[in-house]
């Protein structure tokens, strides 16, 4: 018999009295950690701590810009870091997320020896072009080694390239039109990645996908409320068409899986969208009731289908 | 989830066979708990809806303008009973935004009003810790819980700030560790004291665990507040290190460790290694978080206590008082002890080694 959640377990708890005993033995069996949970959280633990600690380490060893060392000295050592860094994660014999993990570290040290560069030459940290290179740079092993952590530094990289683009080249553009940019950006990625998973090409995790579903729903209700409040441009009228599409498929593939996530995040953006049309509208009281009004309904309306649909769906995502 | 005739089976797996099993009363509250299920999503989406639309409601009523104080009392009392009687009476997942709003709406109404009514600070504090704590009597329900057990964590806070007594906060702390650490090994005992409690461990723990970190970065970020100074941080980490060795003599009981030495360098590292943080308390905090969560598996709580942990850490780092250079050598010199210790333990580590 699978093991059995805390939720489940307390409908016994509730409805017939067990020795303390007993159910401390069932928590233990069912809902606690084992030993073998417990030594897989202290080795992610430690590696984890000793990996960040290193990079910190390297980071403000090269942020104390020594004025002893050579220009080519510093350059020249974080290059060796990397190196002996991305040798390591080749050559060692520990099971991919190990190779990986230090993989990420390497990817991280190119933004340091990036950083390097800047402090010396005075090219500027926030410099979009720091993070257009950086992010070119390291690519190839995001790509290789299909790490799902390395490929969310990845995006993050990506992201805060097309923002500084759009603040220091391209101040003329509007809100709207870089959260469009974003959000194809950003929505090709993701639908990337569910058709790799749903082909088993490669093991996404579930978080992953989570969080790069939460990312465009994100950047399109804040592109669209900010598109209703500034202006109804063509990328205004992109965003709004993309995003019916995206809404669409989306609650298409939802139903498909029966996951109850895609469909509570897309109703919360819908709901955010109309407020903003309404408080556009006006800013008189009524307009105020009413979006009170409106955002208690819309929200029981869509808890109410969420509940139908979960109990339909077998409630197999209690939490 | 299970069916519900799982969980019957269970049941008698644990029992002797003569033991008589009230399997309607089971079969009911299963399909109570199942007609219910929906995932931390929806509970987001109900807390983020109502106040949501508490905001919207509260900026209808100043539009209109409510000029009368006893005005805007009476009308926030209205808002809290009228929340929690439509949350409690109807007991409906579907309406629960309508009594949050009501809820949220009417404590700032009453917040308002006493202040109003030329009510202090401290006063206002009392009157919401006073009331939150009548809503958690009165509606059991996860978030009213949750947000009622948040109101009386922040009015606590803002009471210390206010009577300017922060060495209070290690008492805050100090009260706010055992009871965390009394919910994480007590929760066998909890569920079968059949105390009303026991159904609110969960929106209990949640507050507790946010209130815990809102308690020691008080203490450990000292810039936060202009002019507030919270002395001896050690008081604080020396609780959150007890609390650490103490989950540590547990788990080493849990899995069988009986050498002494063994035990005795377990206890040691665990001193050892946050010592260093002693005038940082939030860092011993988020590691207390992040293993006590473990130890009952609740995963929130360590995806916080994680989070929490780097922005300590970062924190810590970027307020201490030496070099860069000097905190690069510390930094690394962690960093490959602690990826010593991976190696090392490489052995006693491996998932599949035996405990």
């Amino acid at each position: 018999m699978s093991t059995f959640n805390r939720e489940e377990l307390r409908i016994i708890f509730r409805n017939h009295p067990l020795p303390e005993e007993t159910v401390s033995s069932l928590l233990n069996q069912h809902v606690y950690p084992d030993a073998r949970s417990w030594k897989k959280f202290l080795r992610i633990g430690v590696l984890s701590l000793g990996c960040g600690f290193m990079l910190a380490g390297i980071v403000m060893f090269f942020a104390y810009n020594w004025d002893a060392l050579h220009r080519f000295v510093k350059l020249g050592l974080i290059e060796l870091v990397i190196v002996a860094t991305t040798v390591v994660a080749v050559m060692i014999r520990q099971d991919s997320n190990i190779k990986n993990t230090i993989l990420t570290a390497a990817a991280v040290l190119v933004g340091v020896l990036y950083a390097v560069f800047g402090q010396i030459y005075q090219t500027g940290a926030n410099a979009y072009d720091f993070f257009l290179g950086w992010t070119m740079i390291i690519s190839l092993w995001v790509l290789v080694s299909g790490f799902a952590p390395l490929w969310t530094i990845y995006l993050i990289l990506v992201n805060t390239t097309i923002f500084l683009y759009a603040d220091q080249l391209a101040p003329q553009w509007q809100a709207v039109t870089v959260f469009t940019i974003l959000f194809v950006i950003n929505t090709a990625v993701l639908l990337l990645f569910a058709w790799l998973a749903r082909r088993s090409f490669a093991r996404v995790p579930e978080w992953f996908l989570g969080i790069l579903s939460l990312t465009v729903v994100t950047y399109a209700t804040m592109g669209i409320s900010a598109g209703i409040h500034d202006s109804y441009d063509s990328a205004f009228l992109i965003l709004c068409s993309l995003s019916f599409l995206a809404y669409l498929y989306a609650l298409r593939h939802a139903f498909a899986i029966r996951k109850t996530f895609l469909i509570s995040i897309i109703s919360f953006s819908i709901i955010v969208i109309i407020c903003s049309a309404l408080l556009k509208q006006s800013d008189g009281y009524e307009i105020f009731l009413l979006t009170a009004i409106f955002i208690i309904t819309a929200v029981s309306v869509t808890i109410h289908h969420l509940i139908r649909l979960n109990k339909k769906w077998g409630g197999s995502q209690h939490a | 989830m299970h069916k519900s005739v799982d969980i019957i089976r269970l049941l008698k797996d644990n029992l002797p066979d003569t033991a008589e099993i009230n399997e309607a009363a089971i079969i009911k509250d299963y399909e109570k708990v199942a007609g219910n299920a929906t995932g931390i999503a929806v509970k987001i989406l109900s807390v983020l809806g109502g106040v949501m639309a508490s905001a919207a409601f509260l900026g209808f009523l100043f539009i209109v303008g409510l000029d009368s104080e006893v005005a805007i009392l009476g009308l926030g009392l209205l808002g809290i009973f009228s929340g929690l009687m439509a949350n409690k009476l109807l007991n409906n997942l579907v309406l629960d935004t309508a009594g949050i709003t009501l809820f949220v709406t009417g404590f700032v109404l009453v917040g308002l009003g006493v202040h109003e009514l030329k009510g202090s600070d401290i006063t206002i504090c009392l009157v919401m810790i006073t009331l939150a704590f009548t809503a958690i009597i009165i509606n059991q329900g996860y978030v009213i819980a949750f947000i009622s057990s948040l109101i009386i964590n922040i009015s606590l806070i803002a009471l210390i700030n206010i009577s300017d007594a922060p060495l209070l906060f290690h008492v805050y702390n100090a009260a706010l560790v055992i009871l965390f650490v009394l919910i994480t090994i007590k929760e066998a005992a909890i569920f079968t004291s059949g105390s009303s409690f026991a159904d609110l461990i969960g929106p209990f723990r949640l507050s507790l665990i946010l209130s815990m970190l809102a308690g020691f970065m008080m203490v450990s970020l000292q810039t936060f507040m202009h002019g507030f100074y919270v002395y001896l941080p050690q008081i604080s980490s020396a609780v959150a290190i007890g609390a650490m060795v103490y989950l540590s003599v547990l788990l080493s009981g849990r899995f069988n460790i009986r050498s002494v030495a063994t035990k005795v360098l377990l206890y040691s590292a665990v001193v050892l290694c946050l010592l260093p943080t002693i005038m940082f308390p939030a860092i011993a905090a988020s590691l207390l978080l992040i293993t006590g969560n473990f130890y009952v598996n609740y995963k929130p709580g360590y995806v916080i206590g994680a989070l929490a942990l780097v922005y300590s850490i970062c924190q810590y780092y970027y307020d201490l008082q030496i070099t860069l250079l000097e905190k690069s050598i510390i930094l690394m010199v962690s960093g490959l002890l602690m990826l010593a210790i991976f190696f090392v333990s490489k052995s006693v580590l491996k998932p599949d080694a035996k405990s």
